[in-house]
């Protein structure tokens, strides 16, 4: 098979551009449709005929094609659409940077390439689309980050729900030998976004640690999808997962973990807790375990629930008023996912970027 | 006579569905030390639970007033402000909230209730970090999370840190004495005894003499399936600990 081949768009995906939601897509409780507006399965159709070998430099095919049997509808039309010359290189920042790169994605279609070359590289990103000039148009935002051999590389990405459109995030990783990966993502704002994340272990001993926050307003809806593929020995994915359901709002996460038979002696974790804020919040959670190896230690858990009454109490026991022990136990919730990050100057701009957005819209 | 600081008359609360408390009458004036005793299931925590105003649990009947003040009718925040301090038998684990932002909070907001400037964040520091070396707590005991991972004993200690840290005129302390080591149990113990003075008072809830040998309660209850079996002085605890629960039953059934 050659990469255009595996490109191709199948009939399934098709019908799903043209507004039905395969079965597969059915389990993500979104339908694509909503996701996938008439522009975009325009630009699909016009660029069947491109073909993807072509365009590419063979390095970055074979980052790709370590995704070809992912069969997620928006990855192929990512990657069957973005020009080379879109794809803009992101450069890490120093351990003391404190402020984030601000990204515009020019276009339907954009991609950035996050390539650590040195280890303790740190990338913090803000991808505000609200603040993005043009944003009547939808948009798939990719970026694909590569973290070499031996390298630790720390990505942050804060992600601004636009309430005028909707708009479709790629964030692609893969981790080769004895690297390290840690992936701190913030979704806000009050419009809609689906993030898709697709993690690859390729080299053994490989480590990724995805954490994210979904946060919520009025009827906002974010989505995030995590997959999270084992393919070498040894290899660790952890995922913390925390949802935050505001009112009339709607937050999904379904996370997949696959362990190929080419992984033993692989460790996989997922956490993921979402909590109700107030009526008509809806938090959907969908985990995903998929095993081809005897020998390995995965666990999962899934919690939704309203504030622990335990806790209020304890705090309003202690003098601390009903509104602040909310704010105060919201707030708790949410900075738990944080506080693995190991280090402490990127752990305070992960829980100062929290509770400003926390402060500005809760 | 008058001037009680906690007055409980014929209370009865429990569940939804359950009446736990069947009757609870005692009163406890400033600076005395009150012990309730009691076999596993009998109540005790329940009626602490009550005073504090937990949610969850009803007031059938009856009432308790706490300085001439009506203290049902309050909310759990307005009775830490009053001066109610309970010390929990199992402190909840709130992981993602700081030690020191919760005990932030919780001092200057009692302090406002009860009309005193907020402490700026130096004195505060400075206040806590000394009470948290004299409880021979770690210095990074601050940095953790409220109760999140602690051991049963720092657990404890963390209530006894509020403790100090929120003066309260009542404090009701719910099987503290229970999980620590015996230097730990000592520590704590002196830090109750040096808070003893004549304005603040203790309803101590504990399955063990030795706490209570050294902070000599004025009065003992022994309490039963949620009512008062008797009370009485040291003699109770000398009692029980000697003749055991079901001998005092037996001696109180008895009695014309
Ligand atoms: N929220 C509740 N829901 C249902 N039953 C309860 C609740 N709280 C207490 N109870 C019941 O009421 C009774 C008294 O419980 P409580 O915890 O007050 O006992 P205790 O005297 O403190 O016991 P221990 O010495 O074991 O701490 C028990 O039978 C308990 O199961
Ligand atoms: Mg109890």
């Amino acid at each position: 098979m050659t990469p255009a081949d595996i490109m191709a768009p199948s009939r399934a995906e098709l019908a799903v551009l043209a507004g039905q939601p395969s079965p597969r897509e059915l389990y993500k409780y979104s339908p694509l449709s909503k996701w996938i507006p008439e522009s975009l399965a325009g630009v699909l159709h016009k660029e069947i005929s491109t073909s993807f070998a072509t365009k590419w430099p063979d390095e970055i095919r074979s980052f790709f094609r370590i995704f070809d049997h992912v069969h997620d509808p928006l990855l192929r039309i990512f990657l069957r659409t973005l020009e080379p010359q879109l794809w803009q290189e992101v450069q890490g920042h120093s351990l003391f940077s404190k402020t984030a790169l601000s990204l515009s994605p020019g276009g339907i279609v954009s991609g950035f390439q996050i390539r650590p070359e040195i280890s303790d590289s740190f990338f913090n990103l803000k991808l505000d689309f609200q603040e993005i000039e043009a944003p009547a148009q939808p948009s798939i935002t990719g970026f694909l980050v590569w973290v070499g051999e031996g390298i630790s590389a720390d990505v942050c990405l804060e992600i601004i729900s636009d309430p005028r459109k909707a708009h479709s995030v790629l964030i692609l990783v893969v981790a080769e030998k004895d690297s390290r990966t840690d992936l701190n993502l913030i979704i806000s704002g009050s419009g809609q976004v689906r993030c898709n994340t697709f993690v690859s272990l390729a080299g053994p001993a490989a480590r990724a640690h995805l954490r994210s926050v979904i946060l919520s307003s009025p009827s906002s809806h974010h989505d995030l999808h995590n997959w999270v593929q084992h393919r070498a020995p040894e290899t660790e994915s952890n995922q913390t997962v925390r949802l935050l359901g505001a009112k009339d709002s709607t937050s999904v996460f379904s996370g997949q973990i696959v362990v190929e038979n080419s992984a033993p002696r692989t460790t996989a974790y997922q956490s993921a807790k979402g909590l109700l804020l107030d009526e008509g919040a809806f938090v959907y959670m969908r985990p995903f375990l998929e095993i081809y190896h005897d020998d390995v230690k995965c666990s999962h858990g899934c919690t939704t629930g309203f504030l622990d009454p335990e806790q209020l109490f304890y705090l309003r026991s202690r003098g601390i008023s009903e509104s602040r022990a909310r704010q105060e136990l919201t707030e708790a919730f949410v900075r738990e996912v944080f506080s693995s990050v190991g280090s402490v100057i990127q752990r305070e701009y992960l829980n100062s970027a929290l509770k400003h957005i926390l402060n500005t819209c809760m | 006579m008058s001037k009680k600081l906690l007055e409980i008359q014929n209370l009865r609360a429990g569940t939804e569905d359950k009446e736990i408390l069947r009757g609870i009458s005692l009163a406890i004036q400033p600076g005395e030390v009150h012990a309730i005793m009691g076999q596993n299931g009998s109540g005790k925590s329940t009626l602490a639970y009550v005073l504090a105003g937990k949610p969850g649990y009803e007031v059938f009947g009856g009432s308790v007033w706490m300085n001439g003040k009506d203290l049902l009718s309050m909310e759990p925040e307005e009775r830490a402000g009053e001066g109610l301090f309970l010390a929990f038998q199992y402190p909840v684990e709130i992981p993602g909230l700081n030690m020191s932002t919760f005990l932030r909070h919780a001092v200057n907001e009692v302090r406002q209730y009860r009309g005193l400037d907020p402490l700026d964040a130096k004195n505060f520091l400075k206040l806590v970090r000394e009470k948290v070396q004299e409880l021979g707590l770690s210095s990074d005991f601050l940095k953790r999370a409220v109760n999140a991972g602690f051991s049963g004993g720092e657990k404890k200690k963390n209530e006894i840190l509020q403790l100090l840290l929120l003066e309260p005129s009542l404090v009701i302390l719910d099987e503290t004495d229970s999980g620590l080591d015996l230097d730990a149990l000592k520590q704590v113990t002196e830090h109750i005894l040096r808070l003893k003075s004549p304005e603040r008072s203790f309803l101590i809830i504990t399955h063990y003499p030795k706490l209570l040998e050294y902070l000599k309660p004025d009065v003992v209850h022994v309490m039963d399936d949620g009512q008062i079996l008797c009370s009485g002085g040291w003699e109770v605890v000398k009692d029980l600990e000697e003749h055991g629960f079901e001998n005092i039953r037996q001696s109180v059934l008895n009695a014309p």
